[in-house]
């Protein structure tokens, strides 16, 4: 009798123990996340753009164009007369596809690559003074619709006050040139900001500048610079010192600390004696910083407390050339050189990375193929001989920039890389949830 | 005088003996009878003979009651001077000086009387008045002026005028009857009021004699001859009546009495469904049907009556009943049945009255002492920012839409213009949402304001409800009320806007209540039991499909466990009804069913990724939920509830329903689900089943708490004890914690009353009310990519969101963003005003690609924005052209489906209406 109540009972309890462990363990199972919550369902691939344009405008003496893409080589040499060159490349090579300009003379190389449409530009350490320094803005708008523009000139005691710089028209493939010393004059070096408030458009800087009151102008392009960040990377210092000078904006409406370091062959340090740069609001500082520059790979880091960005112009033998803000190369970028032999520059912003480097002929051959590696925070040169016109590079994963510079005879020529991913390619388009 | 007795007979041998006893024990005999039998099979007609010593003339079965006087009349020599009839039938019985009053009546009565009619009681129970003469309502209804079982003391005893009498018993002048004649084509009903109608019109009256009684076992009406004639006693006699009113009326008054006749009969018939009867209900439409779908027989009977009428209606008019009779029966039945579901909820009330609550409590104190009350007012004061500012939205709830038209558009029709054109069904849960909407009058966002701001109390109360019904403390119920009633709240369903898991909390304690009935012994209480979770089921699942999941499993629970037994066909409702109310969306749902395992609510709204412990104690690891660790006392509490012996079997039973809980939920956390109209494979916010499985806890602890304290004490001391004190503290830790936490947080989380911002208002108002102002807005930028989306009708709204997850984006739509954004073709404006698209809205940060792409673009225009960002007006005139135009062309099958499902669940589930016998 008692064993049958007593198993009455156990069985219960018995079901209830097994409910209990079996509920637990699928909660367990429940309690994780399985993978792929998430995912997108497809991934469309990124548009392609239909194609790329390039608008080189010369605007110094005899300009070249030399342009190309990884499929076809090198495209014949072509003259910018006194219209811009168009050069398009269609969506098929539009993800290889190159293009720079060049004006060489016996004593001076001049080089930046063709600009393709983009709503904002900067550019730092222009001028806008008749005689001694004047930069002159090519606006081109390569597209059907019409562009409105707002230039901004931000000068050493702040925003240069001149009638008629906001809300400029450029009305679909048509150009047009602003003159800074005529519509904003002012002495010193400035900084000048182009946004576009409609369409797109692409601008090139020509920088006239004439050392000392006798001294021969030199002109040179302005490299296009980034938006003010509270970091900014400057590459493709030239690999022969000279005098340097650090021109830093600071479009903000406050003052701005900015410190800055040397991300050199052996590490990233910040140079002896150098003081915190302040940068007053809605104004540009110059200071000069021969002594930093000693002609080894290297790149210049600038961090602040508020946006800045800005260039280094360096200057030896009567030639000059500028410094660009440059961002992570990723994936696969290709680019024009200019004649001469040069220093490609890679620099590691952290952690270490390596880069395939592709060097091409005219005729496409390859002269060059070594795969970089660069130690965390340090940068590395590769020797880029005269023979190279184009070049490919392949990051593993974003951790260096690169610049090169260039010496043609007695001339200079210097850039900073721009990854092509921000012009070849559209980010997805989906449909929003 | 002479009277002659005519007497029709068919199957009618259970009274006539009866019948003919009293002819011949009346006091006044007749001069002559004439007898007629209808083809009946019983011995009626031996037994006519054996009583008048010659056989009765017999009929077809078919014959009506009008021919066979006729025939009967015919077989007589000619009338007399003063020559009267006295109508008999078979299932009345004359009292023993009926006809002696009636011949009285008839000698004082003047020229112009030509029929008197006794008055009529029940046969057999002798006491019951039926008929003092009749008339008819102006919806063709049969009227006695007489309550409803109405005894007679002689209340009614003075002679008057009237429309019409009873044919059973009448005393009518011999020519009068063959001038007037009895309608052969009425079969049965409404003879007598046809009769009474055009004798009045021919200039004579009807009187009734009530000192002359008849006793009538209506046995044509209840149903209990076995009759060719009279298959549906209750509709023909609708018939008949409907059917004398539109001859005899006058012609210019037949549309509005025709228009009264429809509609009255229609909500008489929607009454009758609403008190479950169906049957009647039925009658009630088969009636209108016949009536007017063959207009030919009321013409012909119209004409055969043109030019016999001798006196004008008006004459006629006051002795038909007052217009607004109908309205008082209608009013007299509302009355009724309130009276009825009033008395039922307050007999069910007085079953479980609170503590401290008496027969003599007084209503302000009854409510100071009522639990629910109290949580309402916590759920307001805490809730206060739910009730003033914007819209109420954010996290997974859109804002509701400005009219509840838009709610029943989603829901039913076979395409929408939403996005780029759809024909996805609407969520389920749009047809509550809705009904409840236009209940309030059009006013959408109070439904599900309140819904919101009442969460707790609504799951409180049905909480309350139900613990109270299954245990027998007070103290238990309270405490599993108030833990459960937070729930919504803590797992952070209120705060995130998850409209599911609310809806779902508060219905589940009504769905558990409903089917604690399925167990019932009595088949009429299973039948209403299963109904009722059925209806339940279903409103449940609109809001909370995977709720379906664990019902199905619980069934199959129940078949393969052996507890199915008896009661397989109730079970097998309560899981399929459910598909069938929210049949529209199912049938939706068959190319994407992980639709099933997500709740009401804009699905993936908000990242939902528990851990263990999360679900183990009711989280979903976002955001605005409570602390877990408040929730640890009811686990432990739900475990420890199996060291009582006498409760455990029933803790075992609310385990099993944790079990199948725990399981759909581990089964929906394996498989990320995927929408054609969600760009991303998303885990759904599970909070519903977490709610189920802590419910479950606290049930299992409710019920074993339930008089635990005295057994305790009564014990001998063991380890029991010391963890059975624990357990409690850590139990009513939860409620208690809970309710700080509500209190201090609520109101926090991604869903406030706040203003959409999505869109410039300008656009937004344009856009509302019209389909060809839409707004391609576009956001996002290279880093995560751009995304666009057709604001059709302003901003997204609280349903949408169901209807567009199932809609596969337009291929040719995201190619032409696509082209837009690079470089567009010169078409490129046209084909995108040709989806009604009127502007290009990309709000701040505007990306290079969006701002070059349609400013380079020909056929837009600059539109105004806000600062920094940027707007475009398309140039072309929008149209609906390229819309996806497909229809889903079965849908309004289902919806009937569907709405059919509902009205019949409906009724099924009401509570039994006590019938009287009329």
């Amino acid at each position: 009798m008692s064993t049958t109540t007593g198993a009455a009972t156990r069985r219960p309890a018995l079901i209830g123990i097994m409910l209990v462990g079996l509920t637990f363990a699928l909660l367990t199972l429940a309690g994780t996340t399985p993978a792929g919550i998430g995912r997108p369902v497809d991934t469309p691939a990124r548009v392609s753009l239909e194609e790329r344009i390039f608008s080189c405008t010369g605007g110094i003496g005899s300009t070249t164009v030399r342009s190309g893409d990884l499929r076809n080589g090198l495209d014949r040499t072509r003259t910018v007369g006194s219209k811009p060159l168009r050069i398009v490349a269609d969506r098929s090579v539009a993800r290889g596809a190159f293009a720079g300009q060049q004006a060489l003379s016996a004593t001076s190389l001049a080089w930046v690559p063709c600009p393709e449409p983009h709503a904002n530009w900067w550019f730092s350490g222009a001028g806008s003074a008749e005689i001694t320094h004047d930069t002159v803005l090519t606006v081109t708008n390569p597209r059907p619709g019409a562009a409105v523009i707002d230039v901004d000139v931000y000068g050493t005691e702040g925003v240069v006050d001149a009638p008629g710089l906001h809300g400029i028209t450029v009305s679909g493939r048509s150009t047009r040139v602003i003159d800074l010393a005529r519509i904003a004059p002012t002495s010193g070096n400035v900084a000048v900001s182009v946004i576009a408030s409609r369409g797109l458009v692409a601008v090139t800087a020509v920088d006239r500048f004439a050392p000392g009151v006798l001294g021969r102008a030199v002109q040179e392009w302005l490299p296009p610079q980034p938006e003010p960040a509270k970091e900014l990377v400057l590459a493709g210092l030239p690999s022969v010192p000279g005098s340097a000078t650090l021109s830093l904006v600071n479009p903000s409406a406050t003052a701005a600390i900015a410190e800055l370091e040397v991300i050199g062959t052996r590490g990233t340090f910040a140079p002896e004696g150098l003081e915190p740069i302040t940068v007053p609001p809605a104004s540009v500082v110059t200071l000069p910083i021969s002594d930093v520059l000693d002609g080894s790979p290297m790149a210049v880091r600038i961090t602040a407390d508020g946006p800045v960005t800005g260039t280094i112009r360096t200057t030896k033998a009567g030639d000059t050339s500028f410094a660009t803000g440059v961002q992570l190369l990723g994936d696969s970028t290709s680019f024009g050189v200019p004649q001469g032999f040069g220093r490609l520059v890679l620099s590691s912003l952290g952690k270490a990375g390596s880069v395939r480097v592709l060097g091409f002929d005219r005729q496409g051959r390859t002269k060059l193929a070594k795969t970089v590696t660069v130690a965390a925070g340090t940068s590395a040169g590769v020797k880029l001989t005269s023979g190279i016109r184009y070049l490919r590079l392949v990051a593993a994963e974003p951790a260096v920039v690169g610049g090169f510079s260039f010496t043609y005879k007695k001339g200079i020529a210097a850039a900073g890389i721009a990854p092509a991913i921000r012009s070849t390619r559209l980010p997805t388009v989906r449909l929003r949830w | 005088m002479k009277v002659t007795a005519v007497l029709v007979s068919h199957n009618g041998s259970r009274w006539l003996p009866a019948v003919l006893a009293g002819l011949a024990a009346s006091t006044r005999k007749i001069d002559t009878i004439a007898c007629v039998d209808t083809g009946s099979t019983d011995d009626s007609a031996a037994l006519v003979a054996g009583a008048i010593g010659r056989a009765p003339l017999v009929l077809d079965p078919r014959t009506p009651y009008g021919e066979s006087v006729r025939v009967a009349l015919a077989s007589l020599p000619p009338a007399e001077p003063d020559e009267w009839v006295w109508l008999l039938h078979d299932d009345s019985n004359p009292a023993p000086d009926c006809l002696e009053k009636l011949v009285r009546a008839s000698e004082d009565a003047g020229e112009l009387v030509a029929v008197l009619g006794p008055k009529h009681r029940e046969w057999p129970s002798l006491k019951r008045l039926l008929e003092v003469g009749v008339t008819l309502t102006g919806t063709g209804q049969r009227e006695t002026g007489l309550e409803r079982g109405e005894y007679d003391q002689g209340q009614h005893d003075e002679q008057h005028r009237v429309l019409a009498v009873n044919t059973a018993g009448m005393l009518v002048r011999r020519e009068v009857l063959e001038a007037v004649g009895l309608d052969p084509l009425l079969p049965v009903f409404g003879t007598d009021l046809d009769f009474g109608w055009r004798v009045a019109r021919a200039g004579y009256a009807t009187k009734v004699i009530p000192e002359a009684v008849v006793f009538h076992a209506e046995a044509s009406r209840q149903g209990r001859r076995d009759s060719e004639l009279v298959e549906h006693p209750r509709r023909q006699e609708r018939e008949g009546a409907q059917y004398t009113l539109l001859v005899n009326s006058p012609a210019w008054t037949i549309p509005f009495r025709s228009v009264r006749m429809v509609v009255g009969g229609l909500l008489r018939a929607l009454g009758l469904l609403l008190v479950r009867a169906p049957g009647e209900a039925a009658d009630e439409v088969a009636a209108l049907l016949n009536i007017f779908l063959h207009p030919g027989r009321a013409l012909r009977a119209r004409r055969a009556r043109a030019g016999t009428a001798r006196v004008s209606h008006a004459e006629v008019r006051p002795l038909l009943a007052p217009f607004w009779l109908p309205y008082r029966h209608g009013l007299d039945y509302v009355t009724d049945v309130g009276l009825a579901i009033g008395y039922s909820l307050r007999e069910q009330a007085e079953r479980r009255r609170p503590p401290g609550v008496t027969e003599t409590t007084p209503w302000y104190q009854r409510l100071a002492l009522s639990p629910t009350l109290w949580a309402t007012v916590l759920a307001v004061v805490a809730g206060h920012s739910y009730l003033a500012g914007g819209p109420l939205h954010g996290g997974a709830l859109l804002p509701v839409p400005d009219s509840v038209t838009h709610w029943w558009q989603t829901w039913g029709s076979w395409r929408t213009d939403l996005g780029t054109g759809s024909n996805a069904p609407g969520p389920a849960y749009l047809l509550p949402l809705a009904v409840a909407g236009t209940l309030t009058f059009n006013h959408p966002e109070l439904v599900v304001d309140l819904l919101f701001v009442l969460a707790v109390p609504l799951a409180f109360a049905g909480g309350l409800g139900l613990l109270r019904r299954i245990s027998v403390g007070n103290a238990a119920p309270l405490w599993g009320a108030a833990t459960y009633g937070l729930l919504p709240v803590l797992s952070g369903a209120v705060g995130q806007g998850r409209i599911g898991t609310v809806v779902g909390a508060a219905v589940l304690p009504w769905l558990v209540r409903a089917s604690l009935d399925l167990g019932a012994a009595d088949p009429v209480r299973r039948w209403r039991s299963a109904w009722r979770a059925a209806l339940l089921a279903g409103l449940l699942v609109s809001f909370v499909p995977p709720a379906w999941l664990v019902l199905v499993l619980l069934v199959l629970f129940a078949f393969v466990g052996g507890f199915a037994e008896g009661r397989r066909r109730e079970l097998l409702i309560v899981v399929l009804v459910p598909l069938v109310l929210v049949l529209p969306w199912a049938v939706g749902t068959l190319g994407s069913p992980g639709a099933w395992l997500v709740e009401g609510g804009r699905a993936a709204a908000l990242p939902a990724d528990p851990g263990l412990w999360d679900v183990l104690l009711g989280r979903t690891g976002g955001v605005a939920e409570a602390p877990a660790w408040l929730a640890i006392g009811l686990p432990v509490a739900a475990v420890v509830a199996f060291l009582r012996p006498d409760t455990r079997s029933k803790v075992l039973q609310v385990w099993v329903v944790v079990l199948a809980a725990a399981a759909v939920l581990a089964a929906t956390s394996r498989v990320p689900v995927s929408l054609p109209g969600v760009p991303v494979e998303f885990r759904p916010w599970p909070g519903f089943l977490l709610i189920l499985i802590q419910a479950g806890f606290v049930a299992a602890a409710a019920i074993a708490a339930d008089g635990a304290g005295k057994l305790a004490q009564d014990a001998d001391f063991t380890w029991r004890q010391p963890v059975v004190v624990l357990t409690a503290v850590l139990a009513l830790a939860a409620p208690v914690l809970g309710t700080f936490w509500w209190v201090a947080h609520a109101g926090e989380g991604p869903m406030r009353r706040q203003d959409t911002t999505s869109l410039p208002t300008y656009m937004r108002e344009l856009a509302a009310g019209s389909s060809t102002s839409a707004v391609l807005r576009i956001t996002g930028g290279l880093e995560r990519g751009l995304e666009y989306q057709v604001l059709r009708s302003g901003v997204q709204r609280l349903g949408d969101d169901g209807a567009l997850a199932l809609t596969d984006p337009d291929p040719r739509f995201r190619a032409l963003v696509e082209r837009l954004l690079s470089s567009a073709d010169d078409g490129d404006a046209a084909l995108l005003a040709s989806y009604g698209v009127k502007y290009v809205y990309a709000p701040a940060p505007v990306a290079d690609v969006v701002s070059g792409g349609f400013d380079a673009a020909n056929g837009f225009g600059s539109a105004s924005a806000p600062v920094r960002a940027r707007a475009w007006v398309v140039q072309e005139e929008p149209t609906l052209t390229s819309l996806d135009g497909g229809r889903a062309l079965l849908r309004p099958v289902w919806v009937g489906a569907c709405a059919v499902g509902w009205v019949v669940c409906l009724v099924l589930a009401a509570p039994e209406r006590k019938r009287r016998r009329r």
